[in-house]
């Protein structure tokens, strides 16, 4: 036990990356590898689960990479970090099992699992590293890996391949431009503070903010990590790319980028922003704030006018992730006018958003992937009366629509009530009234994906539905994330205790400069 | 391409290629260089032999399944960085050894010994597996019909 609690970070990296090899080495026997793949990817949820309560219990957990000494590559696991390994390693597995009977077989034996594995490695790697070079690297890994999986096969698919193609080519191409540019951000970084480790630059840039010396380009390496964890969450100006990716991508890797993907952005600005900069996120709170507010209302409307139920999906992540950025914006406007007690509740409130978010929104990208099998089209206008022959996902996506749209009970109500009391108690009128305008149009755009697909009946000239419904595997893990957004509605005491602990920790960057730094080394 | 002359020069740049590519990866502890470039080199060499002699002539006489070789190193290099942790210390920590060479009775250098050297054996073996299982693919990739699903 004491070897497990010891290596307990770096396993959640280490065992994926292993897993990718002997995936690949028993493609021979695809019962075996699929045994073992989702063997290894439930230890991996138990593991993150140890290491959310390791970390609730004893503090942050810092973990040395190859003994470099001080100054060397470290693992970081505070409640941040540890709570989003759990999201995307529960999403993970979840988005696995699902897997199973909706990727064709030669795909899923090929290359399927060993990236998927890669995936995971990478994203575990992004939440749990305290090294600002390894960050970069993780993300390479992440997304060539996720680029990849894009044109994984569907057994019934309705996308075709130079859609596909088509897709991962904007994909990979404008996701290696945010890697150029954060590539450029590290290097002037290290440059101007000489230091790699997050905590140290962390001191670094205090010290230079207390002696009133910042140099100017520290803060235009803030707006460049601004560009990259922007064009990652696909806010504003940077979100052309994901309502073609997310729709086109198979269903369970749709899931992974909505629900844990794009969440990196947001994880990235309450990392490098609120922790690494914290002197400077006064200066950053209204460029986010603004570019958030456009982001809501962009994503909104466009959602509205969708009849592809996978773009109708996808526009509604750019309007969500919108929300979780606006908690940021205002909550280091607030932080900045001084109001630490409602910056934290706002900075509490984005994260159970960002949490709610994700689990809705991959359940729902779940769902979508059984009514396109069903129907055998993704367009919603062909679509109708699917109630009578699959009331399970009816009642599956229901309750991802009520989450999303913020109907009680569900936890998508919790978040957004949370969010718009913060605001209003920091006197946030303006915003929270235009974010208010837009929530009612996710109302609708929820609700009028759910009529078109499940009321009414279907269009005769577009014959019957397929006989193939939810196989088990399927419907399993779209039932487990159902209820756990409706838990997280009724019972949300644990997720608001761990969220406002993460928004302390988060305003105050000291305990993890001090976990990191006045450690004993090995 | 395929003349007498770029077939000759291709065998002759493969001999001198894989040597300086396990050169670099030798060398690669301390020095630069090291497994990523020795096995990008490694690639290229054999890519070359690829392109001068076709890759149907060639895969009648070796035609290994780089996919695995791919799966092989990765595995090496994943358990290379575990094994620390069965000798009670961190995740890639590596072990160092400087121990002279003696040619009868005279010290006549010193030889260096590292344990990432088995990482980047295995980095090596990732990169040609990669690299040449994209090569190969993409160069035997039939012409698919631009607006059909197949």
């Amino acid at each position: 036990m004491s070897f497990l609690m010891q290596h307990l970070p770096i396993l959640l990296i280490a065992i994926p990356l292993l897993m990718a090899p002997a995936t690949i080495l028993t493609k021979a026997y695809p019962g075996f590898q699929k045994a073992l793949d989702i063997v290894a990817s439930l230890v991996l949820l138990g593991l993150s689960g140890l290491l959310l309560s390791t970390v609730w219990d004893g503090g942050i957990t810092v973990y040395e990479v190859g003994e470099f000494g001080k100054y060397g590559i470290v693992l970081v696991a505070d409640l941040l970090s540890a709570s989003m390994v759990v999201l995307s390693c529960l999403i993970g597995c979840m988005g696995l099992i699902y897997s199973y009977d909706y990727i064709e077989s030669k795909s899923l034996n090929l290359t399927y699992h060993s990236l998927y594995n890669l995936m995971l490695a990478g994203i575990n790697g992004i939440f749990l590293t305290g090294d600002i070079f390894n960050l970069f690297v993780f993300f390479e890994i992440m997304l060539l890996s996720s680029g990849a999986l894009i044109v994984a096969n569907e057994t019934s698919t309705v996308t075709k391949i130079s859609d596909k193609m088509e897709a991962t080519m904007k994909y990979i191409v404008l996701n290696m431009l945010g890697s150029n540019v954060m590539l450029i951000a590290v290097a002037s970084l290290y440059a101007s503070i000489g230091s790699l480790n997050m905590a140290d630059i962390a001191l670094k840039v205090r010290i230079l903010s207390e002696a009133g010396t910042m140099p100017w380009h520290i803060y235009a390496i803030g707006l460049l990590f601004i560009i990259v964890f922007g064009g990652k969450a696909a806010v504003f100006p940077l979100h052309y790319w994901l309502p073609d990716v997310h729709p086109t991508a198979p269903s369970p890797i749709s899931a992974m980028l909505s629900g844990v993907i794009i969440k990196i952005g947001a994880y990235g600005i309450l990392r490098i922003l609120f922790v690494i900069f914290a002197p400077l996120k006064g200066v950053f709170g209204p460029i986010i704030l603004v570019m958030a507010l456009i982001t809501v209302g962009l994503g909104a409307t466009a959602a509205i006018g969708q009849t592809d139920v996978k773009r109708l999906l996808a526009y509604s992540s750019v309007s969500q992730i919108g929300y979780v950025f606006l908690g940021f914006g205002m909550g280091a406007i607030a932080y900045e006018a001084g109001e630490i007690a409602g910056a934290v509740l706002i900075i509490a409130a984005s994260f159970v958003y960002l949490v709610n978010h994700a689990l809705a929104k991959s359940m729902l990208f779940l769902t979508s992937g059984g009514i396109i099998h069903k129907a055998e089209t993704r367009d919603m206008r062909k679509m109708g009366g699917m109630v009578d022959s699959s009331p399970v996902m009816a009642a599956t996506f229901l309750v991802g629509a009520m989450s999303i749209g913020g109907v009680p009970p569900m936890g998508g109500f919790i978040s957004k009530f949370m969010l718009f009391d913060a605001g209003l108690k920091s006197q946030f009128y303006l915003p929270i009234g235009i974010a208010l305008v837009f929530a009612i149009f996710t109302l609708f755009y929820m609700f009028r994906g759910w009529i078109l697909i499940f009321w009414g009946a279907r269009d005769p000239q577009y014959g019957e539905y397929s006989h193939h419904g939810l196989s088990l595997l399927m419907v399993g893990p779209i039932v487990v994330l159902a209820v756990l957004v409706f838990i997280l509605g009724i019972y949300a005491e644990p997720i608001l205790g761990i969220a406002n602990t993460i928004a302390l920790q988060v305003m105050d960057p000291n305990p993890y400069i001090d976990a990191v730094l006045t450690r004993v080394i090995r | 391409m395929t003349t007498v002359i770029t077939k000759t020069v291709a065998k002759i740049c493969l001999m001198v290629d894989m040597l300086y590519s396990i050169d670099l990866l030798l060398i690669g502890g301390n020095r630069p260089g090291g497994g990523f470039i020795g096995g990008v080199l490694c690639a290229c060499g054999i890519g070359l032999i690829y392109v001068a002699y076709g890759y149907e002539d060639i895969k009648k006489i070796w035609n290994p399944d780089w996919h695995s070789w791919f799966g092989y190193g990765l595995l090496f290099a994943s358990i290379t960085a575990l094994s620390p942790l069965l000798a009670g210390h961190n995740y890639f920590r590596s072990a160092f050894d400087i121990r002279p060479i003696e040619l009868m009775g005279y010290e006549v250098g010193e030889l260096e010994l590292v344990s990432s050297m088995f990482f980047d054996l295995g980095v090596y073996f990732v990169v040609v597996g990669g690299l040449l299982f994209i090569v190969t693919k993409v160069g035997t990739d039939k012409v698919k019909d631009p607006e059909g699903g197949q």
